[in-house]
């Protein structure tokens, strides 16, 4: 049975409507990614699902419980990261992290996290003199300190420098690890296809689609593109008669072959068949930006 | 400890990190009561101005200080503590964050009831200054003046967009208090129109109450009915105001 079911969650503000018709569901132990241009309803999506936002339609199971009926019960399992939330700039790491957990019926050890999530030289410094990094780490850390069987993170990389962007995606991988399932919010092409298992695409408050970071890519149909200089002249027939190829064009001593499909293993053997070695073999192929590109019809926001 | 008393202890300990906080208890009440005491002694008024002199001096550090507590440092926290998302991330968690507002409503009752005390012991130990004659009128009358200036801040904490707004709107009620209520100048020495007003004010009606009961007199029954009104009004209205984001 699936962790969370979201099925035709509506969601309207006063002026528009946010989220049209969204359903998807979330297995256990997975990393689910939430993708899609800045005011898709992404975020009111999975508001709704914390019980953040009450929504207008459709129904949503977390863990077998319905976010509008039983919230206190909910809010006990469920670790949340908020975009753009802080905590009193006094409060001190150590602090943030006991209050907490006193909040719990049955929270994690907080020293322990403090250890964990790499903050053990910073426990007495005050949330205020962090960097974004550590502010970052601590709120995915107060996020666990109930010990949730699910962790939203939101946008929680948007903020970052790439380097302290890379460091939260290990931590996100951290998390999986002690078998918490965690939704991930993100705009990030990478973000996604590095850490989620499955993705739902949303635009205009709908899923377009949902899958595999590789099954969506598999999706576009977009053509590969083959460039080499072959080691010894070679003739253009060979590749043009492989049905995979559409064209084969030259410059100078560069080959540069278009095709579909299976196109690399068919060229690669050919070539390999008449003992032509590829040098300086250059590969493009669609990535998941060309798959959100031509999903959404829009670019991603970064 | 449970999640609400924590809550509590914790955000105690972040007010008392403030200095400002420690500046409003301790100090302002304390510096208002010398440097009344060095102007009343240096004078050459008559015994009895001096004599009521001592009897407003601590009512009037006593609400300048509750006034800027309910109007400055109240409403200012409660709205930085919405626009940077501290109430969303406590709603985020099993403790609803309307124990924060009642962890710092409680914060700034003490503070305020702290620094009562402060002036009585203080101003009557150093400077010369007068007990309540009427403890039960004293007693009530602030209690009444606190509930009133307080749920005025809480009005201003729910309708303020942003913690700036808040320290904008609080001070823009503030001085036009001290100067309608009596503070600057005591309200026999106001022009009549500013004393009238003053007396539909809150801090003018609190004050007013609190100096009835300084000369041994029960408040008069406008002063405590104007606190009353206000007091139900704007709690009633803050309550129905207040966005949590």
């Amino acid at each position: 049975m699936p962790l969370i079911e979201v099925s035709n969650l509506r969601k309207e503000y006063r002026n528009h409507v946010a989220v049209q018709d969204v359903s998807f569901s979330v297995e256990e132990g997975e990393i689910f990614g939430i993708l899609g241009p800045n005011g898709a309803g992404k975020t009111t999506a999975v508001e709704c699902i914390e019980g953040m936002r009450k929504r207008d339609g459709g129904e949503i199971s977390v863990m077998g419980l319905d976010p509008l009926k039983d919230l206190a019960e909910l809010r006990e399992s469920i670790g949340i990261q908020l975009q753009q939330s802080e905590l009193p700039p006094k409060m001190k790491v150590w602090e943030a992290l006991e209050l907490y957990s006193t909040f719990y019926r049955d929270p994690v050890d907080w020293r322990e996290l403090i250890k964990d999530w790499g903050l053990s030289g910073k426990a007495d410094t005050p949330y205020g003199s962090l960097s974004g990094g550590q502010q970052q780490r601590l709120s995915i850390a107060l996020a666990l300190v109930g010990n949730p069987r699910i962790a939203v993170f939101d946008e929680l990389t948007t903020a970052l420098d790439p380097h302290a962007r890379r460091e939260t995606w290990k931590l996100i991988e951290k998390v999986r690890e002690q078998d918490v399932t965690v939704l991930l919010v993100t705009h990030f092409m990478e973000e996604a296809e590095r850490l989620c298992d499955r993705i739902a695409i949303i635009e205009s408050g709908r899923v377009v689609a949902l899958d595999t970071p590789s099954g969506l890519v598999s999706r576009v149909d977009e053509q590969q593109i083959i460039r080499f200089k072959p080691s010894v002249p070679m003739d253009d027939e060979l590749l043009t008669s492989l049905p995979e190829v559409s064209s084969v064009t030259r410059s100078k001593s560069q080959v540069t072959v278009v095709g579909k499909g299976n196109v690399v293993y068919a060229v690669i053997s050919v070539l390999a068949r008449n003992q032509i070695v590829a040098n300086e073999l250059r590969l493009e192929q669609a990535s998941l930006d060309d798959a959100f590109v031509a999903l959404t019809g829009s670019k991603p926001a970064n | 400890m449970s999640g609400r008393t924590k809550l509590t202890f914790v955000e105690s300990k972040l007010f008392l990190r403030d200095p400002t906080a420690v500046f409003f208890v301790i100090a302002l009440p304390i510096m208002l009561l010398a440097i009344f005491h060095f102007v009343t002694t240096k004078s050459n008024d008559d015994a009895a101005t001096k004599e009521s002199m001592a009897a407003f001096v601590p009512a009037m550090a006593m609400s300048l200080c509750l006034t800027m507590l309910a109007l400055n440092l109240l409403p200012t926290t409660l709205a930085t503590y919405r626009e940077k998302g501290i109430l969303r991330r406590l709603a985020a968690s099993p403790v609803h964050p309307g124990n924060l507002l009642i962890a710092q409503l409680f914060i700034n009752l003490v503070t305020a009831a702290v620094s009562a005390v402060l002036v009585l012991i203080v101003g009557k130990a150093a400077f010369d200054t007068k007990l309540p004659g009427d403890v039960p009128a004293f007693l009530i009358s602030f209690a009444l003046g606190t509930w009133a200036l307080f749920s005025i801040g809480l009005v201003i904490a729910a309708i303020a967009p942003s913690s700036k707004s808040a320290t904008a709107m609080g001070l823009s009620l503030l001085f036009p208090s001290l100067f309608f209520g009596g503070a600057f100048l005591p309200k026999e020495d106001l022009p009549e129109t500013v004393s009238t007003i003053g007396d539909y004010t809150p801090l003018g009606a609190a004050l007013q109450a609190l100096r009835d009961s300084w000369e041994n007199q029960w408040p008069q029954a406008l002063h405590l009915t104007v606190l009353g009104v206000i007091a139900v009004a704007a709690t009633a209205a803050a309550a129905k105001l207040f966005r949590w984001e």
